[in-house]
């Protein structure tokens, strides 16, 4: 009779639906220090297009081979530490190969203060995100640099000091917001001191006016560039989302190649950008934008920047070979005028739950070369990701076809905590 | 004859006005004014396999809502913003808000955007009466513009306390899209007595199911600061 009694109970508590749960341990009112983060193993394989002479001046040392491989760990830790009025962030990144000395940056440290309800001062290094575009931000003038065949990936931030005002209205014109920021000029980069004029600010007025996200940027250096811009973000409709962005700037830094050898200059000109995001009935996002950039190369100065590269490349251990590298690494995104992007999501495909596979396109309209990629992302348990990434270029004679590689696989998993 | 017509168009009118009222009372017992709350979603598969996420979510008047994730870890810091008709979520590794829509859903499953910041009934339908019997009323809800998640809602509350029991969702075609039930009637202090447990089912997700849990409800004021994109980043400090 117990035993029948014991059952009984056993399986009315089985089959009980949950109807409460505990609140969150960290649920108090006192100070907190949370740490989270996520550990990368990504194994890839690069088939390398040894026609490019990017890959001579980068893959210079790997043996002459078709294909490379790579084993590496990234570990993305951060930390932060919220009070009643201030908090702290941190963010690093940590990446390591076989038998190499981990490479360590931090991210973003920075801390922020609650002057009043709607008045927040931060200080430290912080990471902005400003525009509204998802593969190119034209007024994303104080962003870290965006990889277009990975927007959503973090990077380190910059030093600044910022003043943020916000305020709210029960009307057509919903919130606005006032960032103010100060920083330390491009030419500052790497050194501990600098003339007072190597100090530079940036600015940017928000609002939520008749259900459309408007931003006014400004940023002005008396070392580098002035710029102003505008965005916009608004839903046409419930599944349609269309956002621009447009900046004008004024002596904005451009290195060329004249007769073989880097030469800087300033222009004055616009770039822009504009772009929809689209949610299917079936659970498919597409992101399709056009980004247009005057400060970009021409052709002509293409097949300039094309044929130093080539000519340093075949003198490998000279100075032209090794100008030709730092040269490379100078530049930030895309270098060309014109370029269309295009990515297409789809979540749960075959009602596969925690599923998503995603395909995404870079297309230069000056030199029509093409980068593209695919990934397949499955979330088999909570927190736990396995994700492939293919990559590949196409063209002959453009800005993708210069990359060292021509197809690219990236296997990772992928462990939060 | 014109008599005939004036009586008409009073009773009509007076019909709509006691629906809008019940809408307000039901909205008024589902979510007070001002307030804070915990949820927990869980998703469950036909396998038997859940997936849980725990929010920690805050409202205001009739259609702010801001939420923060809290687990899993892979998810947490992300908050999301809903101001009316206008949603954002914001990733912390992307660094800024992205507009995303009601029908959207950020957590898979049978939730949509719309379910799980759902502000009040008033502020995105028009009730008429339905019928009734001696225990509950219904109400039916009609979309008031093309961006609300579902164009017709038939709505069950009961009689002695316009407690919410079910609310069955439809598409413009006429198409069931979704069914949510509201069970586990419980009292949260200060007032607030509500239905704890929401589930939903669709035809749409064969042998699929939502459930959301909520806890600690309390009644809170905030800045109407709070609801703006500049502050999704610092919602965690609401919780100090």
């Amino acid at each position: 009779m117990r035993l029948f009694f014991f059952i009984t109970a056993s399986l009315f508590l089985l089959c009980a639906e949950e109807s409460s749960f505990d609140l969150p341990a960290d649920n108090t009112a006192s100070p907190g220090l949370e740490i989270t983060g996520s550990l990368e193993s990504v194994y890839s394989l690069l088939h390398m297009q040894k026609k490019s002479p990017l890959y001579a001046l980068q893959y210079s040392g790997t043996g002459n081979k078709d294909v490379l491989s790579s084993f590496g760990l990234n570990l993305y830790l951060n930390g932060e530490y919220n009070g009643k009025y201030t908090a702290v962030y941190l963010k690093t990144f940590t990446e390591y190969f076989y038998k190499n000395i981990p490479d360590f940056a931090i991210f973003e440290l920075y801390g922020s203060f609650d002057i009043t309800d709607n008045i927040f001062l931060y200080t430290g290094k912080k990471m902005f995100n400003w525009g509204k575009g998802y593969a190119f931000n034209p007024v994303g003038y104080i962003n870290p640099r965006k990889d277009s065949d990975n927007p959503e990936l973090a990077h380190e931030g910059k030093l600044c000091i910022g003043l943020q005002f916000t305020k709210s209205f029960a009307r057509a014109l919903d919130t606005i917001t006032f960032d103010a920021v100060i920083l330390p000029s491009v030419k500052l980069a790497k050194k501990k001191y600098a003339y007072l004029e190597h100090t530079d600010a940036a600015a940017r007025f928000y609002l939520l006016l008749f259900d459309t996200d408007i931003d006014l940027y400004g940023y002005y250096s008396t070392s580098g560039p002035l710029k102003a811009g505008i965005d916009f973000s608004l839903n046409l409709l419930p599944s349609l989302e269309l956002h621009g962005e447009a900046n004008y700037f004024r002596k904005q830094k451009k290195i060329i190649i004249n007769n073989f050898l880097p030469e800087e200059k300033t222009v004055n000109g616009f770039s822009g950008l504009g772009g929809v995001r689209f949610l299917s009935p079936w659970n498919m996002t597409v992101i399709a934008e056009y980004y247009h950039n005057e400060s970009g190369f021409s052709e002509d100065e293409f097949n300039h920047y094309s044929r130093f590269l080539s000519l340093a490349a075949r003198q490998p251990g000279t100075i032209l070979n090794q100008a030709a590298a730092e040269f490379n690494n100078s530049f930030s995104g895309n270098i060309m005028r014109d370029y269309l992007y295009l990515k297409i999501t789809q979540q749960e495909p075959f009602k596969m739950l925690y599923t998503s596979i995603s395909g995404y396109g870079i297309f230069c309209i000056n030199n029509q070369d093409i980068l593209w990629g695919c990934q397949i992302s499955v979330k088999p348990a909570e927190n736990f990701e396995l994700r492939l990434d293919y990559t590949s270029t196409a063209g002959k004679n453009g800005e993708f076809y210069l990359k060292p590689f021509r197809n690219k696989l990236e296997a990772r998993a992928v462990f939060n905590f | 004859m014109i008599k005939i017509f004036i009586l008409f168009f009073l009773s009509a009118a007076l019909y709509a006005q006691s629906a809008v009222e019940l809408l307000g009372r039901i909205d008024a017992r589902l979510s007070p004014e001002s307030y804070e709350s915990y949820r927990k979603l869980i998703n469950e598969e036909p396998g038997g396999r859940k997936k849980e996420f725990i929010f920690y979510s805050v409202k205001k008047g009739r259609d702010k809502m801001a939420m923060l994730y809290l687990a899993p870890a892979s998810e947490k810091g992300r908050t999301t913003l809903r101001s009316g008709d206008n949603m954002w979520l914001y990733i912390p590794n992307v660094g800024k808000p992205v507009r995303i829509t009601s029908l959207q859903s950020i957590t898979g499953g049978v939730f949509n955007n719309a379910d799980i910041m759902q502000v009040d009934y008033a502020a995105e339908y028009d009730p008429a009466m339905g019928t009734s019997d001696e225990n509950e009323y219904t109400l039916i809800l009609k979309a008031k513009n093309k961006t609300v998640a579902y164009d017709k809602l038939i709505m069950r509350a009961l009689k002695k306390n316009d407690i919410i029991t079910r609310i069955e969702c439809f598409a413009a075609s006429g198409m069931l899209i979704k069914t949510l039930e509201f069970k586990e009637v419980k009292d949260f202090g200060s007032g607030i007595i509500r239905p704890a447990v929401i589930e939903t089912t669709s035809p749409l997700y064969q042998g699929y199911k939502s459930v959301m849990i909520y806890s600690g409800i309390k009644l809170r004021t905030f800045g109407e600061e709070v609801f703006s994109i500049t502050y999704m980043p610092k919602l965690e400090s609401l919780r100090r």
